[in-house]
């Protein structure tokens, strides 16, 4: 089972207490490598918006890139 | 759906929502599903807050964009996933038109990764041609995990749509894995008979029975009784029933026979599997374990003279509260004209036995009411029977209750059963056991037997020493034959 440490820092990385009965099923290197999960998944999601939004400011016509490039900064 | 199985679907939705592969969170097969459920919502919550500012910007831009562009961007700068995410966040009306210049495969792409929660405006706007095309496409991907997340928030055209895009197999798998299944037993009424048919022998021919069944939980008992029928009328009760026997499911199954038409009964009570005494023997641990007899009981008429002396020889072995709970039952569902027979002609003199130790213990409602049975369904014989292993105490002790509700014609129905049967003592005693009184109201009824039968009945109460206990009937009796 996992420490109450363990399911703290889930709750951090979720922004909510975390079902309990899941909390107890789980060791405290399961819990870890679902908080790494989470972490991995918005560090991914977090580089692939950067990289979205670059990209997306090539497809808008150029006398509304200004404006655009305004509002996504 | 079995745990094991529900456990595995949310593991993959998990997984598509980290973006990692379903093996890496095999650790969480132990999980309950409903605990993986919260979790991935909390963390589809927690990757859309996460980047929430950013998401609100970019719907926020498409605004001013034309959608021709937006969907552009949407296609190749932002890809599904992102898509996704800013849907939510879009003016629905906005969001349903750039949806229009998409691809249905890209559309098919966004909806694995959509939370259906945060965009629920916009799937109700959708127009069901192009909901049906997505679930096209879904179906061909086997996304029926997606399409499950799904159909709690689409309307009955845009269901009835994708359904037709589905092939049969499809369209269980995706009832099966459906979120929020209290919309289920209306969606299902939503496909004609001709359809469900097919989804039934899909059921058959895909080995998806245990699916099937698991729906049942969440039908209503009319939709299970006009399934039942289906099902029998496409002659698939068989392999139902095979599969409900391999998978332990007959508690799944029993409480659907009393939904039956008698003719889908007959059907059921004669498939081979139930001439299986293993099988059988599964489907009364089943009704015994989950208290199913009341549903097991109607079923019982319609089998066969084989399984019916294995239910009596098994029924006969039973505990005794057991036997007094289904005894109860019978009387609840006038099932009387089933067990009397089946306790007096197919169980052994230890079953009879004991089932008349109970009847001889149970209210006096039950006797009542089974006192009417008997009379109504002419099953004087088979109850003497029965009585015939009573103690002469317990005849006196429903002697009254026997006959009392029908003086005139029980007292020569239960004379002919007899006579027919040569259990006279059974009989007898059960006119000794009466109070004085209703011997006293009997007497004239007797006296109206013709002379013969006045005669042997006192010849036979004679011979067993029981005229005197008869009183006043007895005197009638006598006279005749003097």
């Amino acid at each position: 089972m996992a420490s109450p440490l363990d399911a703290s820092v889930l709750e951090g990385e979720l922004g909510a207490k975390p079902p309990r009965g899941l909390v107890e099923v789980l060791t405290t290197d399961e819990l870890r490598t679902l908080v790494d999960s989470l972490v991995a998944a918005k560090q991914h999601q977090s580089k692939a918006l950067d990289d979205a939004l670059q990209d997306a400011l090539r497809h808008v016509p150029f006398i509304l890139r200004g404006t655009v490039e305004l509002i996504l900064t | 759906m079995s745990t094991a199985l529900e456990t595995r679907a949310e593991i993959i939705k998990l997984a598509r929502v980290l973006a990692a592969p379903p093996e890496q969170l095999a650790y969480l097969e132990r999980a309950a599903p409903k605990d993986l459920r919260t979790l991935r919502e909390q963390a589809t919550d927690a990757l859309f807050e996460g980047d929430r500012d950013r998401l609100r910007k970019l719907a926020l831009a498409s605004r001013i964009l034309p959608s021709a562009i937006g969907a552009t961007i949407a296609r190749w700068a932002l890809g599904p996933l992102l898509s996704a995410r800013v849907t939510g966040l879009l003016d629905p009306s906005k969001a349903v038109d750039l949806a229009k210049r998409l691809p249905a495969a890209f559309l098919a792409d966004i909806a694995i990764d959509l939370d259906p929660r945060r965009a629920r405006e916009v799937i109700e706007r959708m127009p069901a041609a192009q909901v049906a095309e997505i679930a096209g496409e879904l179906g061909q991907r086997d996304e029926q995990v997606t399409m499950g997340r799904f159909v709690g928030y689409l309307d009955d055209e845009a269901i009835g749509a994708a359904i037709e895009q589905l092939d049969d197999a499809s369209v269980l798998r995706v009832a099966f894995v459906m979120e929020d299944k209290d919309r289920l037993d209306h969606i299902l009424g939503l496909i004609p008979d001709q359809r469900m048919a097919g989804i039934l022998k899909a059921a058959e021919r895909e080995r998806l029975w245990p699916e099937a069944l698991d729906l049942l939980d969440n039908m209503s008992d009319q939709r299970k009784g006009a399934l039942a029928e289906l099902a029998a009328a496409q002659g698939l009760l068989e392999s139902l029933a095979e599969s409900a026997y391999a998978n332990g499911l007959w508690d799944v199954v029993l409480p659907v026979i009393p939904l039956m038409s008698e003719a889908s009964k007959a059907i059921l009570g004669r498939l081979p599997i139930v001439e299986d005494t293993a099988a059988l023997a599964s489907i009364l641990d089943a009704a015994g374990e989950h208290d199913l007899w009341a549903a097991l009981l109607p079923l019982v008429d319609h089998l066969p003279a084989g399984p019916r002396n294995q239910v009596a020889a098994l029924g006969a072995t039973l505990d005794q509260t057991v036997l007094e709970h289904i005894v109860d039952l019978v009387n609840d569902g006038d099932l009387w004209s089933m067990f009397v027979p089946l306790a007096a002609d197919h169980m052994d003199a230890v079953g009879r036995e004991r089932v008349a130790q109970v009847i001889a213990g149970v209210k006096a409602t039950v006797i009542n009411g089974m006192a009417d049975a008997v009379d109504r369904d002419s099953l004087w014989p088979e109850l003497l029977r029965i009585a015939e292993t009573m103690r002469a105490d317990q005849l006196d002790r429903i002697a009254d209750r026997l006959l009392q509700a029908g003086l005139e014609d029980r007292l020569p129905s239960l004379i002919a059963a007899a006579d027919q049967t040569g259990l006279w003592e059974p009989g007898l005693r059960i006119l000794g056991g009466l109070t004085p009184t209703l011997q006293q109201r009997l007497a004239p009824v007797a006296a109206t037997l013709s002379a013969e039968e006045r005669a042997l009945v006192a010849a036979k109460a004679r011979d067993l020493g029981l005229l005197d206990k008869l009183g006043p009937i007895g005197t009638v009796l006598a006279g005749a034959s003097d």
